[in-house]
């Protein structure tokens, strides 16, 4: 009896421990974070992460800048020759594509799964246009990094964790479709909220998704030109474009950590990059009036880039000061990060014009002029005589600069993307031009010429590797860094 | 406990009875004291006639001349005798650990030789002779399967390992308890501590408990030990008996007993880099600049390539400071090799430990307390560790059948100025992977001028004073001092009523309760952006629990030994963290509010809670077979509703083979056999999608999509294991064996999967993959010599785990668990969890590396497997030898296999530090401008001829090397060392007489004393910079430390 009663009452503590499980499933839920939050909230994310990425030290300064042979390294310079990191690739490509690409898929996911609920944040459509755009422009900037790219198949979390690649030709199709997507999605409703870029205006986002528009078509001229100049044409053809530089879309870093330029970011612990003798030369010979702003004097006041593509002992014996630095402009912590700007505008309008493409506002030489000096200006140098006088020069003029229209475009639209590393460096495969020099102490990867491409993330070897496969198959060559891409024809 | 299983003993023995015509009687005594021993089991052998002896030891028997009467007794040596006559006394000698009662899961004590698992205890002495402040560390070599890797500054961490590692991404670590309370043993170190990148190594939990206060450690190896434990002891568990008063009650003694133990130790370094002695630092050979007709050597270069040490004369570092006084400035010294090098920078570190305990006892009451001071400096300048423990344990009978307990311990442990770990931020790394050799430890301990600025060797040039690269390493270590602080209490309240004499009920309540705060600072002035930096980490555990315990003789031969119970577990965490932005504003303060631009602040929360009910039953069947089972059922909050709940049993069965067997030489046999499964939960939130939560963009809110997918459809873990043993003792215990096997398969793995970022995520929680540890244990004991005077017993411990990912779900290749410089460790389906992954040389089908034309090896086109991080053996050897009042100890303990990669090796050879860069194994030197050069061992990969290209020396220690071929830079982690010596004298009993101590012992120890055998250079092979499964980087590796000290103990 006793025996039965201890029993019981065990058994009835056992009873009382497990049956009050009515809030039990509370204890799980996260009180961390939340379940539901503004979609504005995701679009400063993903503004915020691909201008970081766009100017980190590694995906920005080491590989952008330098493959534009904007700037070369004090120290460390495998980069500068052709030496990529794996860790990096890797990074990168994860950044965008589990980052602000799948950041900008919420955005639209919500807004078309849940419409009311998202309508109070801007109306759906137009949340959904610059979504789109800002994943348009990232997915441009990832194939002409790296050719076939997941696109169709990405973003769908576990239902696919191993996305095929599609051809460059149906990435740029599809970066066509999401801008189209965009332009049609715009409505006269108000604008998104969390939009850092445009403050929500979409007539702006409207020039934004236009340029964009002539400058993939651009990308794509050399292989389909019929498509392009179509293309092209449209997206000029309303006259909404990033024509000033108050249409510029750029991001506005604060100049306080953790909002700060991560180019200011980085140096204040390092100084790994210094001015390129291949752009100091290019100046200096054109005496441009940018070099003061793009770069510092060296201790004896005079512009001398550190060569480009020295070993690691060279480059560290050239002494910080006995080169030209970077100026203290790009150094600020609220220099902005830079989507587009209207010199490359009026570089692509200078392009389409000696294309024959109809609807350009200007002839070439008129655009070719508008844009140097909106670069000048947007630089700060805003003296209409001296842009004149610089314009004036033989070896600027339009009309008397050496070399066709490729080169002369092509020159003087590389020096204005400074700062803009990876569009400099896809614009000088295209253009081939300018000339860029070749590594001072030799490459260490590729066949030694600038690299067409970089090598495919690691992680997509070992975990993707279907869709890998299926991307070396689209590519015109092996998974190597001197593989021309799908647009680089000639 | 023990008292209750004589009572069952005796219980069983006496009903045994028979008749037999003949009566003999004696006594049994206890040979050390001739005193009686009550409830001998006497036993006529191959009968089933048994007794008991009796309060004072008498027996009586029925029995024929010419049987065998057996005399066991729990803790002492069966003896054997046949009868001659009808008077027959019997000395018994207390014996080896044979009957010895261990303790099990849940604390509750079992006949060793009952169990059908496999069990092995260690006793105080393991713990306070040679003292650590980190007790996981005094496993080391002493128990058959437990790895244990540890760090070797101050405070670091130690990660123990029993049977190898099921899970991928989740905790291996057995569970530790201490009286009953589960334990936390977290590590809080970031990932790039793990990896060997950089942080400071603050250690795990763990090393909160006092080595002073443990009366016993149970190592409860495999699920099958352990089911009672729940999920988290599917790893084992160590289950830590701490003293009490209790102990000092049941052993007769009465009043108040005091006892001292106090230790004094010297740490020092012993394993350092073969650095080379001819070369400076520089990129090359030439002076960068010539200033008033002095050479100016690099700076701002951290490395070793520079201009021979021939004693030129030059503008050292030193001599750019304009100060007052300073006899320095403008002035050059010889470029010679330094006369204060690496070794100089350390010091002796000092360890005092002082132990006070006072126990007292009556008849109804006893209780111990105790304090511990731990007061430690480090090996580096201006590094502490200090440590107090007060610990209180009491019992009082209320009533005949009523008792109550109460433990309780406080600890506070505070550590500052730890040295940061990794490639880029220990002091090693500075000296041997990016350093310039001919600097003087003794000009740079002068690191601050009377302005308070930064005297750094590695100044960006001579105009601009700025560090390059590195500060000066005495700058660290007074300038950016780290301190923490971890204030802990745990313990646990249980009453106990005896119900009648089979049943008793059982509740606790158990706690572990500790606030952690560290602080991190980055002074003005240095290489890195001044910061500050707090994380205060508040951890609660509480586990309820009620028990009915039971014993009974179902008949004469069996009986049932169990209970059933409940247990609730509570565990609430919480992090808040803040960090100043932008650097500090005012150099000195170390506020988070002097941040520049701000500051930032984080918090974290998590709950979770595991409700349990469990039941055990155990049957004992003419003290020959035994047979147990547990059962278990957990719920737990983590996993979604629907799948909860999971149920998990075991089953062990035991047979004492030597009841049956007449050998004479076989003294004790035993086989035992258990199979248990144990399920598991996961960590809190992985079921829900949520946002992450970004800094604010100005005023902009900003939320992030997280990285990882979470999954509403979770199912527990299951592992499922099986282990079956043999125990043998022979010639009259003198060679002691035994020898288990185990299988182990975890399913349904649950963990944080990498995937491809291309599906928008970079990894997924997933139920995927399964893992298969096999293995074997073996620990051999020997008494080769004993006399009255002399005993010499010498022990081999010895495991071998074998350990596979079997599968992984479907869509998923392999799982990642870190990366550096393109070398991974990862898991792949049919290779050993944890192996590394990077380029290896090119081979021809003969095995010899292919060479270029250019003098080159030639790389593989994709990453090959390295090795792996898990040894294929480890184990220890001890001996132990008592002669009167002297006793000596020494441990040798040794792995074979597993890999480890070295970017001390990688690094230091690419920046020209260590000595194969100058000297080659013939004795060349390589960068003389008269040598031609380095040529590689290997062959012409298009000619097949033998290389004969001689390249540049700084070309070869950057192409052939772990940067390029990651296969350059991995080693083989095997080692023997001598881990533990010691010499323990007690003085003479008549010594002690008459004076006012009961006992006075004296010992002198070792700790760590030398590495026997390695095949790595440069560094110590044993690898641990966290207490993660990420193990096997060595980046900038703190030197080994030896520990040599005396201590004291007396009782009063």
């Amino acid at each position: 009896m006793n025996k039965n009663i201890f029993f019981l009452a065990a058994l009835s503590l056992a009873v009382a421990f497990t049956g009050c499980t009515k809030d039990f499933e509370d204890i799980n839920t996260n009180p961390n974070e939340p379940a539901a939050v503004s979609p504005g909230f995701l679009l400063t994310s993903a503004q915020k992460s691909i201008m970081d990425r766009m100017n980190d030290s590694f995906w920005g300064s080491r590989r952008g800048m330098q493959l534009a042979q904007h700037w070369s390294s004090n120290q460390y310079s495998n980069e500068s020759r052709y030496q990529f990191r794996t860790e990096v690739t890797n990074s990168a490509w994860a950044g965008f594509y589990s980052g602000p690409l799948q950041d900008l898929q919420q955005i639209i996911a919500l807004n078309t799964d849940n419409p009311e609920d998202m309508a109070g944040y801007g109306s759906n459509g137009n949340q959904v246009a610059v979504a789109k755009l800002l994943q348009a422009w990232s997915f441009q900037m990832l194939t002409d990094a790296w050719g076939p790219i997941p696109m169709t198949q990405a973003l769908q979390g576990v239902d696919n964790t191993t996305p095929a690649y599609d051809s460059q030709a149906a990435v740029y199709a599809g970066i066509m479709g999401l801008i189209n997507d965009a332009l049609a999605s715009m409505d006269s409703g108000n604008g998104p909220q969390g939009d850092q870029v445009y403050g929500g205006d979409m007539g702006q986002w409207e020039k934004f998704a236009n340029t964009l528009k002539l400058r993939v078509a651009m990308r794509m001229s050399d292989v389909d030109a019929a498509g392009a100049k179509s293309a092209g044409e449209s997206a000029l053809s309303g006259g909404m474009i990033i024509a000033a530089n108050e249409d510029n879309a750029e991001f506005p870093y604060i100049d306080a950590a953790p909002n700060n330029n991560p180019v200011n970011e980085d140096y204040k612990t390092r100084n790994d990059f210094a001015a390129s003798n291949t752009m100091v030369d290019w100046m200096t010979a054109l005496n441009d009036p940018r070099m003061g702003v793009f770069f510092s004097a060296n201790a004896d006041g005079n512009f001398v880039g550190e060569v480009y593509g020295l070993d690691e002992a060279n480059a560290a014996l050239t002494p910080n000061d006995a080169v030209s630095q970077r100026g203290a402009a790009v150094l600020a912590g609220n220099f902005p990060g830079v989507f587009f700007d209207a010199a490359q505008t009026h570089f692509l309008c200078a392009e389409a014009a000696e294309r024959g493409w109809s609807n350009t506002p200007l002839d070439a030489e008129g655009h070719y002029n508008a844009a140097v000096t909106l670069s000048m200006q947007w630089w700060g140098l805003t003296d209409a005589d001296a842009i004149n006088a610089y314009l004036g020069q033989a070896d600027v003029a339009y009309s008397t600069a050496p070399g066709d229209w490729k080169q002369k475009i092509g020159s003087q639209k590389w020096a204005a993307l400074h700062m803009q590393g990876h569009e400099a460096w896809a614009e000088v495969r295209r253009l081939d031009a300018p000339a860029l020099n070749a590594c001072a102490d030799g490459h260490l990867g590729g066949d030694g010429s600038v690299p067409s491409r970089f090598e495919y993330p690691l992680d997509e070897q070992t975990l993707n590797a279907s869709g890998y496969a299926s991307g070396v198959s689209g590519l015109s060559g092996a998974d190597a860094l001197e593989t021309k891409l799908w647009w680089d024809v000639n | 406990m023990r008292n209750q299983l004589l009572l069952l003993l005796a219980s069983f023995a006496f009903g045994m009875s028979a008749a037999m015509a003949q009566s003999v009687s004696g006594k049994v005594s206890d040979g050390a004291n001739g005193e009686g021993l009550p409830g001998v089991a006497v036993v006529v052998v191959g009968s089933n006639t048994g007794v008991l002896s009796d309060m004072d030891g008498m027996y009586r028997i029925e029995a024929a001349t010419g049987d065998v009467l057996s005399f066991s007794f729990v803790g002492y040596n069966t003896v054997r005798k046949e009868v001659s006559g009808t008077a027959m006394d019997v000395s018994m000698e207390s014996g080896v650990a044979l009957d010895e009662v261990v303790v099990t899961a849940l604390g509750v004590s079992r006949e060793k030789k009952a169990l059908g698992y496999s069990v092995q205890e260690l006793g105080n002495d393991a713990f306070t002779d040679a003292k650590t402040e980190n007790v996981v560390r005094s496993l080391t070599g002493k128990i058959a399967g437990v790895q244990v890797t540890s760090g070797t500054a101050i405070g670091s961490s130690s990660k123990v390992l029993l049977r190898g590692a099921s899970s991928i991404t989740g905790d291996n670590q057995p569970l530790f308890v201490v009286d009953g309370v589960p334990m936390d043993n977290a590590d809080y170190s970031s990932g790039n501590t793990q990896r060997s990148v950089g942080g400071y190594d603050y250690g795990n939990a763990i090393q909160d408990i006092n080595p002073d206060d443990i009366e016993s450690v149970s190592v409860l190896k495999g699920p099958a030990a352990a089911a009672l434990y729940g999920s988290r002891a599917s790893n084992g568990a160590i289950v830590i008996t701490t003293k009490s008063g209790k102990g000092y009650q049941s052993s007769g003694k009465r009043g108040i007993g005091i006892s001292v133990n106090s230790g004094v130790a010297f740490n020092n370094v012993y394993v350092l880099p073969d650095y080379q002695n001819s070369y400076g630092g520089g990129a090359g050979t030439a002076w960068i600049d010539t200033i008033d007709g002095n050479f100016i050597p690099d700076y701002g270069y951290d490395g070793s390539w520079g201009p021979k040490l021939d004693g030129t004369p030059v503008r050292h570092w030193d001599s750019w400071y304009n100060y007052a006084g300073d006899e320095d400035y403008g002035t050059t010294r010889p470029w010679s090799a330094t006369d204060s090098d690496v070794d100089q920078y350390f010091q002796t570190g000092v360890t005092l430990s002082n132990n006070v305990s006072v126990s007292g006892a009556t008849d109804e009451s006893s209780f111990r307390m105790s304090y511990t001071n731990h007061d430690q400096t480090g090996v580096y300048e201006n590094s502490s560790l200090d440590r107090n423990t007060l610990s209180f344990s009491g019992s009082q009978k209320v009533s005949e059948d009523l008792e109550a307990s109460i433990n309780a311990n406080y600890v506070q442990s505070k550590g500052s100025g730890r040295p940061q770990t990794g490639y880029g931020s220990s002091i090693m790394s500075q000296f041997t992977q990016w350093g310039q050799r001919q600097l003087s430890m003794d000009r740079l301990r002068n690191y601050k001028n009377p302005d308070g600025s930064h005297r750094t060797w590695n100044r960006n040039s001579v105009t601009d004073a700025d560090p390059h690269y590195w500060d000066n390493p005495f700058w660290e270590r007074y300038e950016n001092v780290q301190n923490d602080q971890r204030d802990r209490v745990y313990g646990n309240i249980t009453m106990k009523y005896k119900i009648n004499d089979v049943f008793s009920l059982m509740g606790r309540a158990l706690s572990d309760f500790y606030i952690d705060r560290r602080e991190e600072r980055i002074a003005v002035g240095g290489v890195n952006e001044s910061s500050y930096s707090e994380t205060t980490r508040q951890l609660q555990e509480t586990n309820l629990d009620a028990y009915l315990n039971f014993a009974d003789d179902l008949s004469d031969d069996l009986n049932l030994t169990g209970f059933v119970g409940v247990n609730q577990r509570i565990r609430n965490y919480k992090r808040l963290n803040a960090y100043t932005l932008g650097g500090l504003n005012t150099p000195g303060l170390y506020t988070v509010n002097n941040g520049a631009d701000g500051y930032e602040v984080g918090d974290f929360t998590s709950s979770k809670t595991v409700n349990s009910v469990l039941a055990s039953a155990s049957f004992g069947y003419q003290r020959k077979y035994y047979v147990d089972f547990t059962g278990r059922n957990d719920w737990s909050s983590t996993l979604p509703a629907e799948n909860n709940s999971y149920f998990y049993p075991s089953a062990t069965a035991s047979y004492i083979l030597s009841e049956d067997l007449d050998i004479d030489a076989i003294s004790f046999a035993k086989v035992r056999l258990g199979w248990a499964q144990v399920g598991n939960d996961t960590d809190p939130y992985r079921t829900a999608t949520t946002y992450g939560v970004n800094s604010n963009f100005g005023n902009a809110g900003s939320a992030t999509v997280p990285n990882a997918q979470n999954n509403p459809n979770l199912r527990p873990e299951k592992t499922s294991s099986w282990e079956a043993g043999l125990e043998l003792n022979l010639f009259m215990d003198k060679v002691r064996f035994d020898f288990t096997y185990y299988s182990s398969t975890t399913e349904d793995l649950i963990f944080n999967v990498p995937v491809s970022a291309s599906s928008g995520y970079s990894s997924a929680v997933l139920n995927a993959g399964k893992t298969n540890n096999k293995g074997i244990e073996l620990s051999l004991m020997a008494t080769p010599v004993q006399t009255d005077d002399l005993r010499w017993d010498i022990g081999v411990n010895f495991a071998k785990n074998q350990n596979e990912l079997v599968e992984l779900a479907d869509g998923i290749d392999n799982i990642r668990y870190t990366s550096l410089f393109g070398v991974t460790l990862e898991a792949r389906p049919g290779q050993p969890l944890g192996t590394f992954y990077g380029f290896d040389y090119q081979y021809d089908d003969a095995g010899n590396k292919l060479v270029d034309d250019d003098g080159y090896y030639l790389r593989s086109e994709t990453v090959q497997p390295l090795g792996t991080i898990l040894p294929n053996f480890t184990g220890g050897v001890y001996t132990t030898l008592d002669y009167k009042n002297l006793s000596f100890y020494a441990l040798i303990d040794f792995q074979d296999g597993g890999s480890l990669h070295s970017y001390s090796n990688q690094w230091g050879k690419y920046s020209g530090t260590l000595a194969e860069t100058v000297m080659d194994e013939n004795g060349n030197d390589v960068r003389d401008p008269g040598f031609a050069g380095v040529v590689v061992d290997g062959v012409n990969a298009t000619t097949g001829a033998e290389n004969t290209v001689a390249i540049n020396p700084q070309s070869h220690f950057f192409y052939n090397q772990g940067y390029i071929i990651h296969a350059a830079d991995q080693y083989d982690a095997s080692f023997v060392k001598l881990r533990e010596m010691r010499l323990d004298y007690n003085l003479p009993a008549d010594v002690v007489e008459g004076t006012p101590f009961s006992n006075v012992s004296l010992g002198v120890f070792g700790r760590n004393l030398a590495i026997l055998h390695k095949n790595v250079p440069h560094i110590d092979p044993e690898v641990a910079t966290s207490a993660s499964n990420i193990q096997g980087f060595e980046g900038g590796q703190l030197p080994a430390e030896r520990t040599i000290g005396v201590n004291i103990k007396f009782g009063l």
